[in-house]
């Protein structure tokens, strides 16, 4: 273990001593802490948020049935079926095509690291189209953006159930907490504070610049100790409370993990100069503290908007999936080169999917069930999980007649099959997933 | 009197609080309703193409000035700081945060301009005025998609665009569940809430939406969809014989209610009738007045209203007292004037609001006599505000945000990140130092005024308890304050100032508006 003088002279330039004294006190503070049960090994959880609902018709397209897809999509809103990269999915006996604009996805799953879960959203319970026409219970305010964020994140269908007012990331933290042996946030979100990143005691760390402002002057050091005790001054109560905590908490993880960040390993992998590709690259720095941090287990989350398409969806999602391509395939390579490829998978959630039958205006509306992928060396990858839809309108798997599928798995299964691979205990997942015990299977096979 | 000025205004400054104290708060609101309109620029329209707009040549600051929010982020600064219809500039904000559109979508100031203008303009007028207006609104026609929304033909392969008629139920009117007139959810017998609408209600409304386009140029023969103007509300197509052909001519079945208008409309009428008809049907419907007044609450007084509270404010949305539904004026005064926003010292810890980050700027320049070229987005930015680009129609935070662990809602706590809290006390550090620079002059306080208690610390103390804590200042802050004071040589005067400004208005007292 290094001294003090070793840490201070590490911590290098740019902080203010008390920003430093403030790292250096949570570090010692979290070394004669060890937890008895922590982890030994690395594994990473990273939530990549589609925001606004993606299209995941036009994402994952049936190739050998292409002709269900250009029935309904062929006129106002058609991917050729000449332009789509085509990828087989043992599981479904049949080839699919990813957008033609998710090359780098392409290759990732061809070499096995990227799996597609077909056909997933939030559930209140399985359910079929004519139980959904007869009222059987369905999650409240489907269709409905900040509803059905809050559900994907939350794995919480109903508003009166005080679960949902917190993260199954979140959640999974506090159940996992003794996994790390520092109390350093396990919840890192470099896209604000999302209910997915909170649970009953997790807090997300969003990175930043640090205080600014300070140096080792007697002066600044009083005005420096004024602030830290003005921030306790007035409890922990209420909105000024609350206010309190968050910010002398920003203060000393901040500090803690800029000073880690020092001391992080380089990369030399390239990302894209993109809103994704420098939250990943974040990610990756963060990654390559680990060591410095004397972390085992985190959790991650990252996001892009711009999925709402009811109109231009075209040429919307031409930017937005080679974002998303080239960001998630940068990220991946830069764990190959910091050695934690298997230990670290990544995954995307979104409100929504959008109805198949498009809309005035080359977009598309509200939905629910939509396809997802997973991402990562220890996932099952180049193949397909849960269940394609039926792609026809008013058919067996449309909640309307306009194409919303039914989800044929829940968010609960996704997000468990993932939790279980984080190391969450069997005895805590009905904590983490308080309705998984509605489906089928708690585990979809793409995880060991 | 502070509490006051900081729910009613940008935040008290010596001049407006000498005002107000001489005319009283009855007769300010008064003034406030009758002060001409602090506005945002006209704007040229300008090419699609940035390369066409700025070409090769062009100034520095052309795509700056002509694509991006900036000239809007700076007018609303200038108009924040300096604007003598402080109140109407308030409730503008609060509507333009209720009533989102975003330059994430929109790509010119100039067509959000109009937009802000309509806002302010409707601030005191009407609420079912401002639904028409907010409708027609280019900016918003599209921003939400029903601009050029299409009625279906027979052999057509889409259905009309729900996104307007989702989000004007959703968001802009009534919100997904019934309320109670207290602003409590109506709950069924197995605890679920009981749904405004459903979702054939949402594609009812899509179709009465279709048909209308942007105002077409002078001179130029009107289409079923006109280039994009901005400047103009959007007109329904008509053919060369008057009939507006693009507008869809089924029945619609939409929201039912006690008391409804038009839950039903009948097939072949006037799409602008319908248009009326189904607007009266949305503000007629019982959940506005605690919908729209509650946040207007959150936004004004607190995050945590009473439900009592919360039906006052209703109640003066349904009838101002003359019999008038939906007068903004009454609502706006319930707001200000209830015994909830008045009164003494208020002790509950949820009572009030985080400031978000445009007032906590505002606030602590008005106070401190700031001179400022009105760039200032970037502060808000780093602190989680990015102003006119709310990352979506669901606005900067959610106006139901709980702060985690807690039952208590902190709507502005939904963007204060670590990191965001840390920009806070940065901005802090800057402005009292350096001040903000920018290649146009940039933002700077004048602490002159407080150097003369610099030489007693309790006394420094004391007078920033007055100006910011309304003399709600804590003795443990009391003492952390003058302790760090002091210990700057009394010889620099202004250090002491700065260190105490700094600690002041870094405090969560002061951050969360009480």
């Amino acid at each position: 273990m290094r001294t003090r003088r070793q840490f201070l002279r590490d911590a290098g330039c740019g902080l203010g001593t008390a920003a430093i004294l403030s790292a250096f006190d949570r570090f010692s503070r979290l070394d004669a802490a060890v937890m008895p049960d922590a982890a030994t090994d690395y594994r990473a959880l990273v939530c990549i948020f589609l925001f606004g609902g993606n299209d995941a018709n036009n994402m994952v397209i049936p190739y050998d049935d292409y002709a269900s897809y250009a029935k309904v999509r062929g006129t106002a809103l058609n991917i050729p079926k000449a332009s789509l990269l085509q990828v087989n999915a043992p599981s479904q006996k049949a080839a699919f095509g990813l957008h033609p604009s998710l090359a780098e996805l392409q290759t990732l799953y061809n070499g096995g690291h990227l799996a597609v879960l077909a056909n997933v959203g939030t559930l209140a319970a399985p359910i079929s189209r004519a139980q959904y026409q007869a009222g059987a219970p369905v999650p409240n305010s489907l269709f409905s953006h900040a509803d059905q964020q809050n559900q994907w994140q939350s794995s919480v269908p109903r508003t009166d159930d005080v679960r949902a007012n917190t993260g199954w990331g979140g959640r999974l933290a506090d159940v996992t907490s003794s996994l790390n042996s520092v109390s350093f946030p396990m919840v890192v979100s470099v896209a604000g504070v999302p209910l997915f990143t909170t649970g009953i005691t997790a807090r997300p760390l969003v990175p930043g610049s640090g205080l600014a402002g300070f140096s080792t002057s007697a002066v600044s050091q009083a005005r420096y100790a004024a602030l830290r005790s003005i921030l306790k001054a007035d409890g922990s109560a209420g909105l000024v409370g609350a206010a309190n905590t968050i910010t002398s908490t920003a203060i000393d993880d901040v500090a803690a993990l800029n000073t880690a960040l020092t001391q992080a390993s380089a990369f030399t992998t390239a990302f894209p100069g993109t809103s994704l590709g420098g939250q990943l690259k974040k990610i990756a720095q963060v990654i390559a503290s680990r060591a410095a941090l004397k972390i085992n287990r985190q959790i991650f989350f990252v996001s892009l908007g711009g999925f709402d398409t009811h109109t231009d969806q075209i040429n919307t999602h031409v930017t937005l999936y080679r974002q998303v391509s080239q960001a998630m395939s940068a990220f991946y390579a830069a764990t190959v080169e910091l050695g934690v490829a298997a230990d670290v998978t990544s995954f995307t959630l979104s409100d929504f999917g959008r109805t198949f039958l498009p809309d005035s205006g080359g977009g598309t509306d509200h939905a629910w069930g939509s396809h997802h992928v997973v991402m990562g060396g220890s996932v099952k990858g180049g193949d397909f999980y849960g269940t394609f839809p039926n792609l026809a309108l008013n058919g067996p798997d449309d909640a309307s007649n306009e194409g919303r599928w039914i989800p044929s798995t829940s968010v609960d299964q996704y997000g468990a099959t993932l939790a279980q691979w984080y190391g969450v205990a069997q005895s805590d997942l009905a904590t983490v997933f308080p309705y998984l015990s509605q489906f089928g299977t708690n585990h979809l096979g793409f995880l060991p | 009197m502070i509490r006051f000025l900081e729910q009613a205004t940008f935040g008290p400054s010596d001049a407006l609080l000498t005002h107000v104290q001489r005319i009283g708060l009855e007769a300010y609101l008064d003034e406030q309703f009758a002060a001409p309109v602090s506005t945002y620029p006209g704007l040229l329209q300008m090419p699609a193409s940035t390369s066409d707009g700025c070409p090769t040549g062009s100034p520095a600051t052309c795509v700056r000035d002509n694509y991006s929010m900036f000239p809007l982020q700076v007018q609303f600064f200038r108009n924040a700081l300096g604007g003598e219809d402080q109140l109407r500039q308030r409730v503008a904000l609060a509507l333009h945060e209720i009533l989102v559109i975003s330059g994430v979508k929109i790509q010119q100031p100039s067509e959000v301009a109009p937009y802000l203008n309509m806002l302010a303009e409707d601030a005191f007028g009407n609420y079912r005025q401002l639904l028409a207006d907010l409708t027609l609104n280019p900016g918003m026609g599209h921003y939400l998609d029903m601009v050029n929304n299409d009625a279906p033909v027979p052999t057509s392969a889409t259905s009309p665009n729900e996104n307007y008629a989702r989000e004007v139920l959703q968001l802009f009117s009534i919100g997904v569940n019934q309320l109670n007139p207290d602003g409590t959810v109506v709950v069924d017998s197995s605890g679920n809430p009981v749904p405004t609408y459903v979702q054939d209600t949402i594609e009812d409304l899509a179709h009465v939406f279709t048909g209308w386009t942007y105002a077409p140029y002078p001179g130029l023969a009107p289409l079923r969809h006109n280039p994009a103007n901005f400047l103009s509300p959007m007109v329904l197509y008509r053919n060369g014989a008057g009939l507006d052909t693009n507008h869809d001519k089924g029945t619609k079945s939409l929201l039912s209610y006690p008391g409804d208008v038009w839950a039903t409309i009948p097939a072949n009428e006037d799409g602008n009738v319908e248009l009326a008809q189904a607007l009266d049907n949305i503000f007629e419907h019982p959940n506005v007045g605690p919908f729209i007044g509650r946040q207007l609450i959150q936004h004004l007084v607190t995050s945590n209203p009473s439900a009592a509270y919360v039906a006052r404010v209703a109640a003066a949305f349904d009838n101002n007292g003359g019999g008038v539904r939906g007068d903004m004026k009454a609502v706006v005064r319930a707001v200000l004037m209830d015994p909830e926003a008045r009164g003494d010292v208020k002790t509950d810890p949820a009572y009030g609001h985080l400031r978000e980050p445009l007032l906590f700027i505002t606030g602590v320049l008005r106070a401190f006599h700031a001179t400022t070229d009105g760039e200032l987005a970037a502060q808000a930015t780093a602190m989680g505000q990015e102003l006119f680009n709310p990352p979506t129609v669901f606005s900067y935070y959610p106006h139901d945000y709980l702060i985690p662990g807690t039952a208590v809602q902190g709507p502005e706590f939904g963007i204060l990140s670590s990191s965001a809290a840390e920009a806070r006390l940065n901005f802090l550090n800057s402005l009292t130092t350096t001040g903000i620079r920018t290649a146009d002059g940039g933002t700077a306080v004048d602490l002159t005024a407080l150097v003369p208690f610099a030489g007693a610390p309790t006394a420094l103390a004391g007078k920033l308890n007055e100006m910011l804590l309304h003399g709600t200042m804590s003795a443990a802050m009391t003492a952390a304050v003058t302790t760090a004071v002091t210990a700057v040589p009394a010889t620099n005067p202004l250090l002491r100032v700065q260190t105490a400004v700094y600690l002041v208005a870094g405090s969560s007292q002061y951050q969360v508006q009480r």
